[in-house]
């Protein structure tokens, strides 16, 4: 019996209407590589840009690079399934302005052919004050951002000074916040850790946010995960960790989110974990 | 050619002349209502309703035609309920004798891929059923248990297996897991429910896929009187619009369908053409172009939006189901379009929220008319309602809750204060504001004799009146069940009451709801029903 196809990795983009979803959805595509399928409600919310549109085929938008852009409407369930037939390298659900994003993420882990990978949220930082004080959405942003592995703080470019809005972010994100403008961080940040020498050259154009070094993982995985948690601003982290018993784990950290699978891959050079993380913000 | 139905009684709710003994229909509308003397010259009499007590038919103002599909499963509710070929499914007092009707239907459908039953509601045995319970109906066959909410379905080990859940089970509260680190079974809300019921195949349960399934809805709606009913929800697909257009205009369809298209967050301006262009197929048994928005979840699932923050058991506070600016963006089109909105708002959060938007859209707009009706509207208090009657809105409200999940809100949702002043059906004709009543079938079933009932007595399942203040009169309540949805539906011109020129649909009954005991109104027999002029009798 072939081995079953290894599970797709799911990237989850939320935040509250107007905080920049879709621009990051056209960043994503823009920028990125891999042959993205991408889940969006509805076509008339989330404008695709039309620079990459190949043709259009009723729910499904054909994409530059071999992605796809499909419509949730109301079966989400179905969407999913059909993610895990056509098997692209990488979901991107782009969630409604009112979903929980953990909602979403249960709905993935339903299927075993889907793994989640990230939960990203996006916030708008002229806004974000003011809408986690509204008394109607307030508690649903303030969920939205909990529930967050990363968090881009976009639209920085509109605002004097982004420290009042990180300070606000911070307060209730329990991952690093990314301070950006129009979504635009390194597709690396957002998809997957790949060699040391890509990373940096990918984080060279972001420039002085990110630092990105290969580190040692001697240990078990709980000593391991305990020295990155140590680390401040730690964006995305993989690398391969091994059990006193010789099994090799695999390690992925996406900001908030911490996993360690078996790992069943050629045997890893060695025990060690690329990171990105953040840079201490500079005084302003 | 003029038909003459004499009947023991005709309550016609129209208030120039509230009884009569005769009706005369023809070409499908009524021509005259009064004694034998009022009936046109010549006309032959149709005795067969002579023993019968005539009132309109009644109008359905809040339910989902989905419930056709589920009776084609495993009915497993607390409570008995008759279904659409009028077999009558005994209550079930315990979680055993759940299990034990479901292990039955699976060996009545041996060919069923999945053994499913729908109804389940943990809440009345102070336990859920977990996997263990649902592997004694079958350990062989996978089993899906969809509870009442239709938000929750518990799932045995073999269909947890066939999903793959239980060699790496989701890290996710909406899967519980128990002391054995493997799922209880339980698959809690609809983001961790609709995924199993889509791979386990069992979406055709859910929804009217093929024309048994719907034509059940028909004769469901017969057996309770109904010949106006919502389908308060429906999606826009165009399979689903030709299925309307195809089994509303067979000769046998024996119900008006007012559906509302569930907006899915797509702009207003789409909204209407989408329901524009459905209403073009309109007929007098089809009335499409309405809307819908559910606002938040619901009361006893914990996802209402309650102004008060959190619920009474600490449970924090539900969910919003779209943003307060798509709700802004449709009702101003709606405003300025004419167009019907149903606004599903259970929490008082909720309800504040679309009156907060209403009144910035009518200040804005000077003269204009909302055609809006706040539907269940479980917990709008003298102040909301109020407003509600300032903006000349109606309200749909969900008086069965009281006997189905009254003492679950006293207990646990909203505590005993505000559960008595839940579904404020006396306070809002108090203050004018024209008043529906519903069953959100298949929430609870549909029947407009029993949600009289519910508004006249409010009863709670164990026996006590929970708000007396809030009861209504019979007549107050009937009118609840035929013009105040009418009202609610801008049908009013053609149905909801008996009156000269509208529509001869008919309920017929085999007793006075004004005359029985309050308490009897519930146990009236319904004959049948008279729609646009042809008979449906029940038994049919």
């Amino acid at each position: 019996m072939p081995d079953a196809p290894s599970p797709v990795p799911v990237l989850v983009i939320g935040g509250y209407l107007g905080s920049g979803k879709t621009t990051l959805v056209n960043h994503l595509l823009r920028s990125t590589s891999e042959r993205l399928m991408v889940l969006v409600n509805d076509f008339g919310q989330s404008v695709i840009d039309a620079a990459l549109v190949e043709a259009t085929d009723g729910d499904v938008l054909q994409l530059a690079g071999g992605c796809v852009c499909c419509q949730i409407g109301d079966d989400l369930a179905g969407a999913l399934q059909r993610a895990v037939e056509e098997h692209p390298d990488r979901l991107v659900i782009e969630t409604s302005g009112v979903a929980q994003p953990a909602a979403v993420a249960t709905s993935v882990a339903m299927f075993p052919g889907l793994a989640m990978d990230a939960v990203v949220v996006l916030a708008d930082a002229e806004r974000i004050r003011q809408s986690l004080a509204d008394r109607y959405v307030g508690d649903l942003v303030t969920a939205q951002l909990r529930q967050a592995d990363v968090v881009l703080l976009n639209r920085t470019d509109l605002v004097a000074d982004p420290a009042d809005a990180l300070a606000a972010v911070g307060a209730v994100a329990r991952g690093p916040v990314i301070p950006c403008m129009n979504g635009e961080v390194p597709p690396e940040v957002l998809t997957s850790v790949g060699h040391e020498a890509s990373v940096e050259a990918a984080l060279h154009d972001a420039g002085d946010l990110f630092w990105s070094r290969t580190l040692p993982a001697a240990g078990s995985p709980a000593e391991v995960m305990a020295r990155l948690a140590a680390i401040p601003g730690v964006v995305r982290a993989k690398g391969f960790v091994q059990l006193p018993s010789g099994e090799w784990r695999l390690l992925q950290v996406v900001g908030a989110r911490v996993t360690s699978t078996p790992w069943s891959g050629p045997t890893p050079p060695a025990a060690e974990v690329v990171v990105i993380a953040l840079r201490p913000l500079q005084p302003s | 050619m003029t038909t003459v139905y004499r009947a023991r009684l005709v309550r016609t709710l129209d208030p120039a002349n509230p009884t009569a003994d005769h009706v005369a229909v023809d070409d499908g509308r009524i021509v005259a209502v009064g004694g034998a003397a009022d009936m046109p010259a010549g006309a032959p009499v149709d005795e067969r309703f002579a023993d019968k007590v005539l009132v309109p038919g009644f109008v359905e103002g809040h339910t989902h035609t989905q419930v056709g599909a589920l009776w084609s499963s495993c009915y497993c509710g607390r409570f008995a309920r008759t279904g659409p070929d009028g077999t009558l499914w005994d209550e079930l007092p315990s979680v055993d004798e759940s299990m034990a009707r479901l292990r039955e239907w699976g060996e009545a459908n041996p060919d069923a891929d999945v053994i499913f039953g729908w109804g389940f509601d943990p809440i009345y045995f102070g336990r859920t059923c977990t996997r263990e319970d649902l592997d004694l109906v079958s350990d062989t066959r996978p089993v899906a248990l969809a509870h009442a909410s239709l938000h929750i379905v518990s799932i045995n080990t073999p269909a947890l297996a066939l999903l793959g859940l239980l060699d790496n089970p989701p890290d996710t509260p909406s899967v519980p897991r128990g002391a054995d680190g493997l799922p209880t079974g339980e698959l809690r809300g609809p983001e961790a429910a609709y995924p199993a019921i889509g791979r386990l195949g069992l979406l055709p349960f859910l929804f009217p896929t093929n024309e048994d399934a719907f034509l059940a809805v028909g004769r469901l709606a017969v057996r309770a009187g109904v010949t106006t009913m919502t389908d308060l929800g429906s999606s826009y697909r165009p399979e689903l619009l030709a299925q309307y257009a195809e089994y509303t205009g067979r000769e046998d369809w024996p119900v008006r369908l007012v559906p509302a298209f569930m907006s899915d967050g797509r702009p207003a301006g789409e909204l209407s053409r989408v329901a524009d262009e459905a209403a073009a197929a309109n007929t007098d048994m089809l009335r499409l172009g309405r809307l819908k928005i559910v606002v938040d979840g619901s009361i006893q699932g914990f996802t209402a939006r309650l102004r008060a923050g959190e619920y009474h058991n600490g449970a924090p506070n539900g969910l919003w189901y779209k943003t307060p600016e798509h709700i802004r963006e449709v009702l101003a089109q709606a405003l300025a379009e004419g167009r019907q909105v149903h606004l599903h708002t259970n929490g008082d959060q909720a309800s504040e929220l679309v009156l907060d938007i209403l009144e910035e859209l009518v200040a804005a707009r000077p003269g204009a008319t909302p055609d809006i009706t706040l539907q269940h509207a479980q917990m709008m208090d003298e102040g909301l309602l109020g407003r509600a009657a300032a903006l000349g809105l109606n309200v749909n409200l969900f008086a069965n809750h009281i006997f189905y999940w009254g003492e679950a809100h006293a207990s646990m949702t909203i505590g005993e204060e505000r559960a008595a002043g839940m579904d404020a059906c006396a306070t809002a004709l108090r203050l004018g504001v024209p008043l529906a009543i519903h069953s959100d079938e298949p929430v609870t079933p549909i029947a407009p004799l029993f949600a009289m009932w519910c508004a006249v007595n409010r009863i709670t399942h164990e026996g006590r009146v929970l708000g007396p203040h809030e009861r209504i009169t019979a007549e107050q309540a009937l009118h609840a069940v035929t013009m105040g949805p009418a009202i609610t539906l801008g049908m009013d011109d053609e149905v909801g009451s008996l009156a000269v020129g509208k529509r001869a649909d008919i309920a017929v009954l085999d007793d006075d709801p004004l005359a029985v005991a309050p308490e009897a109104i519930r146990d009236i027999a319904v004959w049948g029903t008279v729609t646009g002029g042809r008979v449906f009798p029940a038994d049919a």
